[in-house]
């Protein structure tokens, strides 16, 4: 299974929720590659997100993509995630709307406040509370890539990451004008 | 300026929820009530009238089954000029994707240049509709709007995140979605609820909205629920009882014992 996780920074520091999810992914096997988005990216500091599980990196690197601004990042992101049999993102309000953004995109299911992941054979299942947390709704993905949107603190990313680091691909992004 | 408000039929805060245990889909046969959410975003579209804009009309947009036409009613007595409800039985089903594809569908067609929908919908709590609506139109979007002003073609918006507040500018058209923490909203007056009545709602099938079948319904869903299950029971928890006013000491105890101070 091919996973993307949508790794969100702010002001140079990681998203704590995104590299929860990262971690997550890593958990579940298969090949986990994160995408970063943003301006001025450092290849050493893009890298360390080996040590929270990723295999590899994209990275989109554009002035567009450094003003904190989700739908560049959907520009950014669409290629990969089509390649990928699900994308996952950690919460957050820019994170949120990439990933809704995408799934619009890309025409993609997408399964918001993600509490539990695992994996059934090839397919992806979401779990999550609803109706007031007095249910547990496991949800799939029909007709392509999925999108998974966890609930804020859902996964706890390692206190200390492994030191490992991931080899980074530049990934071209072409930003739309709207 | 006109301005298209996405506004949704929920089940009541009060009533029971579940869900149907022959399709996973919510059970929408009891009390319902307007998305709280929404109420937020018709405050802000009467707002930006009120402030001077330049706004032609104000349309409330939902989808939903024949029941929604109840919370179009009062979207409209808070202030709209008039409602569309997309309803169709071949609607029944869909995921956030087709909603999402099915609402731009409408709003399109509603020469609205300014769309706002509430932060989210208190059945799903996804609060990610906005975002999907915006790509299909292809719009700039703000979302978590806590403060908000149109000048001329342009919105400048307080977005709130979980670090803080940014300042966002985008130009019209566009879509936002606004945070409970943007507005007050006034109680209509009987007059507002009796004149909803006369207020034109327009009634559209999936075929009137030309949506293609294939997105929408549960035939369309692309995230699809393979299971309910109830949550994991909770571990008890810990009852100090005071004896002589020591509780106070037994928790702070309790909480240094757990670390938590």
């Amino acid at each position: 299974m091919k996973l993307l996780v949508y790794v969100h920074a702010d002001d140079g520091e990681w998203n704590a929720n995104s590299l929860g999810m990262l971690a997550k992914a890593a958990e579940l096997g298969g090949e986990v590659a994160a995408f970063v988005a943003g301006s001025g990216i450092d290849d050493g500091w893009a890298g360390g997100l080996g040590g929270y599980g990723a295999a590899k990196v994209l990275a989109a690197d554009d002035p567009a993509l450094a003003g904190g601004l989700s739908q560049p990042v959907v520009d950014a992101i669409e290629g990969s995630a089509r390649e990928a049999d699900a994308v996952l993102f950690g919460a957050g309000v820019v994170s949120a709307d990439v990933a809704a953004g995408l799934a619009a995109r890309i025409g993609a299911g997408i399964a918001c406040e993600t509490t539990a992941l695992r994996a059934d054979g090839d397919r992806l299942i979401a779990v999550r509370p609803a109706l007031g947390d007095t249910v547990m709704v496991e949800s799939g993905f029909e007709g392509g890539t999925g999108v998974v949107l966890a609930r804020a603190n859902a996964f706890a990313p390692p206190e200390q990451p492994s030191g490992a680091s991931a080899p980074v691909e530049r990934v071209a992004a072409s930003i739309n004008d709207w | 300026m006109n301005i298209a408000v996405c506004v949704k039929e929920v089940p009541s805060a009060t009533a029971a929820r579940r869900l149907n245990p022959t399709n996973n889909r919510l059970d929408r046969s009891g009390d319902s009530e307007l998305n709280p959410f929404d109420v937020h975003a018709l405050e802000e579209a009467v707002r930006i009238r009120e402030g001077g804009a330049d706004v032609g009309e104000i349309v409330d947009v939902c989808m939903g089954p024949e029941s929604a036409q109840r919370a179009l009613t009062k979207a409209l007595a808070l202030g709209a000029d008039r409602a569309v409800l997309l309803t169709d039985d071949a609607l029944a089903g869909s995921d956030i994707a087709g909603t999402a594809y099915a609402l731009a569908g409408v709003i399109e067609r509603q020469d609205a240049q300014l769309v706002l929908l509430g932060q989210q919908a208190a059945d799903a709590d996804c609060y990610v509709m906005a975002a999907a609506v915006a790509d299909h139109l292809k719009r700039p979007l703000i979302t978590q709007v806590a403060h908000l002003e149109v000048n001329g073609g342009t919105v400048k918006a307080k977005r709130q995140t979980e670090h803080g507040y940014d300042v966002v500018e985008a130009p019209l058209p566009a879509v936002l979605s606004v945070s409970d923490a943007i507005n007050t909203p006034r109680l209509p007056s009987i007059k507002a609820i009796m004149g909803a009545k006369k207020k034109p709602l327009e009634r559209l099938s999936a075929a009137d909205a030309g949506l293609d079948a294939g997105r929408v319904g549960e035939g369309g869903a692309r995230s699809v629920v393979r299971a309910v299950s109830p949550p994991e029971a909770k571990a008890a928890g810990v009852t100090i009882e005071d004896a002589g006013g020591d509780s106070a000491d037994k928790l702070v105890a309790l909480l240094a014992e757990r670390g938590l101070l």
